[in-house]
């Protein structure tokens, strides 16, 4: 019973932690998914927003909305 | 090219010395060739861990200033011949030295070894970075409590943001005991929570007191060398042995150790 109350509590230390401090989580995330997206389509840093909520349950939503210039040619991208 | 290997924690006294100096013996006994490099300016303890403080006539600053060269300022173990320990000192002004610096060290005597291991300061101050710019993989130490659990996860955070080849965590200072009657968190539910990969559990052993007092690392009776040797193969060969803290405790003889355990 302890260790479940214990559980809880490390819970919501690493959920206040994460909401306190997204911004840098949320840098290296748009970052990587930069690299990603490129490989697929042209798209600029500016053009792709990524926010990290906590839902009610303690477990984290993560949302992204990008603005695409271009598709890359995705039959090349296929063969590859 | 030496596997370069920071170990960290955020949190102090979670055991980051102890873990580089054992992990670097069980390395060793692997017929590897190991340097220790202690980058914790102004508290290093390496040296006094690894039981060679009497032997240091260079160090790390020694070698910036070129008073030396920096083979000549590694200590070789004295059980294991294929261990080395650069160490560091307690009468600097860290904040002058820099990574590049660290890393030129590196770079004059990385192709003597095939691992070196960098025991990293406490905090995630200018320290923390220095030390991690020089390696290329980061094992986070520790321990079952939360607030260790919880500088852990800053530090995995952290670690993020640098291009490393591998980011583990190590789990020290578990107690088979506890973690049988549910009062202590297991390795699972803390790599569940620091979503990272599982190097090893080391677990709670008197073995290691000793061996810190003595200098040097834990005998070979005792439950934590078997630790980190699985902890070094699984580094090494790519192995997923994890140590089981618990099997001590567990059946009748296991329900008696346990009751002993509570009462000493």
């Amino acid at each position: 019973m302890e260790l479940v109350k214990s559980e809880q509590r490390l819970k919501q230390i690493l959920v206040a932690d994460k909401e306190e401090n997204p911004l840098r989580i949320i840098n290296v995330l748009k970052s990587d998914l930069l690299n990603i997206l490129k490989n697929y389509m042209e798209i600029n840093a500016n053009d792709l927003d990524v926010s990290i909520t906590v839902d009610e349950y303690g477990f984290f939503v993560f949302n992204s909305y990008a603005k695409v210039r271009r598709l890359k040619n995705l039959g090349a991208i296929v063969e590859q | 090219m030496a596997r370069k290997i920071v170990i960290t924690s955020g949190k102090g006294g979670v055991g980051k010395t102890t873990v580089t100096t054992n992990l670097g013996v069980a390395l060793s006994n692997m017929n590897l060739k190991v340097l220790i490099l202690d980058v914790d300016f102004g508290l290093n303890n390496l040296d006094v861990v690894m039981g060679v403080e009497n032997r240091v006539v260079f160090d790390v600053i020694d070698v910036l200033k070129g008073k030396c060269r920096a083979k000549q300022a590694l200590i070789q173990d004295f059980f294991n011949p294929l261990l080395y320990v650069l160490p560091s000192v307690h009468s600097v002004n860290n904040i002058n030295i820099t990574s590049e610096q660290i890393n030129f060290i590196i770079s004059q005597i990385e192709s003597l070894f095939d691992y070196i291991i960098i025991d990293c300061p406490a905090g995630i101050e200018i320290g923390f970075h220095r030390a991690v710019k020089c390696a290329d993989e980061a094992i986070v130490v520790t321990t079952p409590h939360i607030s260790a659990i919880r500088d852990a996860d800053k530090v995995l955070t952290l670690l993020n943001s640098y291009n490393l080849n591998s980011v583990k965590i190590l789990v020290n200072r578990v107690r088979g005991d506890l973690v049988v009657g549910g009062e202590m968190f297991n390795e699972n539910t803390i790599k569940e929570y620091l979503n990272a990969d599982l190097i090893g559990v080391v677990p709670d052993d008197d073995g290691i007191s000793l061996a810190l007092n003595v200098g040097g690392a834990v005998s070979k009776n005792s439950v934590a060398y078997e630790a980190f040797n699985l902890i070094a193969r699984n580094l090494h060969n790519g192995e997923r042995n994890i140590f089981d803290c618990t099997k001590k405790y567990k059946g009748l003889i296991g329900g008696i150790r346990k009751k002993i355990r509570k009462l000493v």
